[in-house]
């Protein structure tokens, strides 16, 4: 099974938030970006143009219950719930646990699978190892292929780029890239996007992790790389920094209800990124992130001063 | 940054417990069995063959933890999973070596304050842990037993050891060390309070441990006079 059908025959939802992500790119430079009012925000992957939500979800330690069918059944709910609220893009590996086992649990027993954009890693420092292990991670999701497989934490890229290469130029893979985390290993990354053809990088980048702004992001735009967006909220760190602030007065200009809102849209109101991927294990923590889909984006000066109010708290 | 939560785990053993009942009481009752065959050992006669029985069980319990615990288990929720079973695996060969083959581990009834202290901690692993979970934690459904988890199996082994006549093997005390460590770390990073302890009791065995061998006799000492 493949997930990709909704991009050759995108629904009213997918094409009035395409065209509003259009109008987004339009407008940068307005006080406020026009907004995806009438259908989530989508963002184009710069390799085809076909679009994914800009609010995806991350799997690390929420997915990973293991075989504890209560807490699979509760993570399908979730499940559920992203994909009610318009969610697609979905990202998972093979570090992490059981979550792959759980997505395809999940994927199994919810509606809306069509929107799914399936994103994983190959995780090995062994090449051999690889596709073995790609061959397992669609076992697990139940899906025939993946729309992104990603090179974990950049963990021996050298071996197993060529075979992702091959895998894109065969139809085994829709589009393929890098990883990094904790924003460690810049520098490399850096020359990785710069010399290979890659579709798409994972980054941390967030309203207090900036350092991807100063040049990978530029990069990725320049080099039409898709860019997701991992740990929006420093790992819950976040909410920590501004626990007990209520919602400061800008937040209403763009939309926001609720802190994970304003954390969000920072993130998907950068030019340059693709989606971000906010992982959960609570229903109303999803229907909050997946709030950040719809209403007013801040501009190049809001955006500015949501880092200096939200660094000053 | 542990890749499950505390939940998670809680739920993990509990599953853990329901898949292996009724072996988790039987490995528990055989806990309990080496720590009485550890302390019968030096007041009777039969110290050799209570001795090798008891070396021979808990090895038997390190390769359960091992390979049932770790390697089918805990693998799923955690990528170091394998490592830790291997480890394991490699304490149940020292443990059959040096303890049950060679010997070199003669328990008994305790000569010390470090014997006394191993006492105390074989009855907090047996006996307190699965109490503070019932009690403090989420409840037995999900308690962490002598002999099938890790935690309160390296307890236990430390325990053991401290009760030996003479001068502690250090190099079976590594393992259950660094494991009570990462249990302790683990314990602190998903916010379970009682399971910190576990890092405080190996490291305290540790002082008393190494206090106690530069007064005990080397262990050979003993069996060649005997010989």
């Amino acid at each position: 099974m493949t997930h990709d059908t909704h991009r050759r025959h995108p629904s009213r939802r997918v094409f009035l938030g395409t065209l509003a992500g259009a109008g987004i790119a339009m407008s940068y430079g307005g006080r406020l970006l026009a907004d995806a009012a009438a259908g989530g925000l989508t963002r184009p992957i710069p390799a085809t143009g076909d679009t994914v939500p800009a609010i995806g979800m991350g799997t690390w330690i929420t997915f990973n219950v293991g075989e504890d069918s209560a807490l699979r059944d509760d993570r399908a709910g979730v499940l559920q719930a992203f994909f009610d609220l318009g969610g697609g893009v979905i990202d998972s590996s093979p570090m992490y646990g059981s979550s792959e086992a759980v997505i395809g649990y999940g994927l199994a027993h919810v509606s809306g699978t069509e929107r799914l954009f399936s994103a994983t890693k190959v995780w090995t420092p062994f090449t051999a190892f690889g596709e073995g292990q790609m061959a397992e991670s669609r076992r697990l999701w139940g899906v025939t292929r993946f729309d992104l497989m990603q090179i974990h934490n950049m963990v021996n890229w050298r071996g197993h780029l060529p075979g992702l290469l091959e895998d894109r130029a065969a139809g085994r893979v829709r589009y393929i890239g890098v990883t990094t985390s904790h924003g460690r290993r810049h520098d490399e990354l850096e020359s990785i996007m710069t010399t290979e053809p890659l579709d798409a990088v994972q980054v941390t980048y967030n309203i207090l992790d900036r350092e991807a702004e100063a040049r990978l992001l530029p990069l990725a735009a320049d080099r039409g790389m898709a860019v997701i967006v991992n740990r929006p909220f420093r790992r819950g760190a976040l909410f920590d920094h501004v626990g007990g602030h209520p919602l400061p007065g800008w937040s209403a200009e763009i939309d926001c209800s609720n802190w994970a809102q304003v954390l969000l849209k920072f993130i998907v109101s950068h030019p340059a990124v693709t989606c971000a991927i906010p992982a959960t294990s609570r229903v109303d923590h999803m229907t909050e992130n997946m709030g950040a889909l719809t209403g007013r984006l801040p501009d190049p000066d809001l955006r500015q001063r949501m880092v200096r109010d939200i660094e000053a708290l | 940054m542990l890749p499950f939560t505390a939940d998670v785990l809680s739920a993990l053993y509990e599953s853990y417990n329901r898949a292996v009942w009724p072996a988790a009481l039987v490995f528990w009752l055989a806990a309990l069995a080496i720590a009485g065959l550890g302390l019968r050992s030096g007041r009777h006669g039969l110290t050799q063959r209570y001795n090798r029985v008891a070396g021979v069980v808990l090895a038997g319990a390190w390769v359960w933890v091992g390979i049932v615990f770790h390697l089918d288990f805990f693998a799923a929720i955690n990528f170091w999973a394998p490592l830790f079973g291997a480890l394991f695996l490699v304490q149940a060969v020292l443990i059959a070596w040096t303890w049950a083959y060679r010997g070199r581990a003669l328990s008994g009834w305790p000569v010390d304050a470090a014997g006394w202290a191993g006492l105390a901690l074989i009855a907090y692993a047996a006996l307190g842990t699965p109490l503070i979970a019932a009690t403090l934690g989420d409840g037995w459904a999900s308690a962490r037993l002598a002999g099938i988890a890790p935690g309160p199996t390296a307890l236990l082994t430390l325990g053991l050891l401290m009760l030996t006549q003479d001068r502690v093997p250090l190099h079976l005390t590594i393992i259950p060390v660094l494991w009570c460590l990462v249990a302790g770390v683990t314990a602190w990073q998903l916010g379970v309070p009682e399971d910190r302890i576990v890092a405080v009791l190996a490291l305290t065995a540790v002082v008393l441990i190494v206090r106690a061998n530069t007064r005990r006799r080397p262990a050979n000492t003993r069996r060649r006079r005997r010989g």
